[in-house]
């Protein structure tokens, strides 16, 4: 199964996240099969940046994104 | 036994609920994915390996339950088992020791120190201090900037 899953970068106490798709079946750091945006939670208001047309296209193929995602698409009006 | 062990079971599941709410509410978290990120980085060492790698995995690379357990090779109820516990221990830490909520604090007053010399250091008066203040205002201005723009 293929998911849009947070994936954290960024520093210690600093957290920043990319939102990537990726393979299920792919365990650890490494593998996923495409960057689709990033999440700033430091800045006041969050920043959320994401390519909108990717996401559906995704979503449309199967891609399941993990209930943060969720939140935070719903959060921007992207679902 | 059956019944019993229901009856623990609701009752765990009432308990556990509002005590989280109340949590968010004081520590006026902004989301849980962050929340946990910063837990993990301030106490995670007080975690043992093995928890840790299961937490890291949930919620810095937002894997779900299923795909940890498979990794890990233990049974999903085990890799939740692990989380639960792991996330009491560190809120239980926050608790005690408070360090987020002083660490926000602190980072709240280097950011209002960091506009204020910025500002300043782009006002008229800036050109009419002698060049040893000047250097300090820079220093200042260097010494203050967020960890994200430290980094680059």
């Amino acid at each position: 199964m293929v998911k849009i899953r947070l994936r954290r970068m960024g520093a210690k106490k600093a957290p920043f996240y990319r939102i990537v798709v990726a393979d299920a079946r792919y365990p650890r750091d490494g593998r996923f099969i495409e960057e689709l945006g990033t999440y700033n939670p430091m800045k006041d208001p969050t920043e959320f940046k994401i390519n909108e047309e990717r996401v559906r296209e995704w979503i449309k193929n199967g891609a399941q994104p993990t209930e943060t995602v969720k939140a935070l698409l719903k959060k921007n009006e992207i679902l | 036994m059956v019944c019993k062990g229901k009856r623990l079971y609701k009752g765990l599941l009432l308990y556990r609920e509002p005590e989280d709410r109340k949590r968010k509410a004081k520590t006026g978290m902004k989301s849980n994915a962050v929340e946990m990120g910063l837990l993990y980085d301030f106490y995670g060492d007080m975690l043992t390996e093995k928890q840790k790698q299961i937490f890291d995995l949930y919620h810095n690379e937002d894997l779900s339950l299923a795909e940890i357990a498979e990794i890990t090779g233990i049974t999903r109820q085990g890799v939740r088992d692990s989380v639960v516990r792991s996330e009491a221990a560190l809120r239980g830490m926050e608790e005690k020791t408070g360090l987020i909520a002083r660490f926000r604090e602190m980072e709240e007053k280097r950011e209002e120190v960091h506009r204020l010399v910025d500002e300043f250091a782009k006002s008229p008066d800036f050109h009419h201090i002698t060049n040893v203040s000047a250097d300090k205002i820079r220093k200042i201005w260097f010494l203050s900037r967020s960890a994200e723009e430290t980094e680059g």
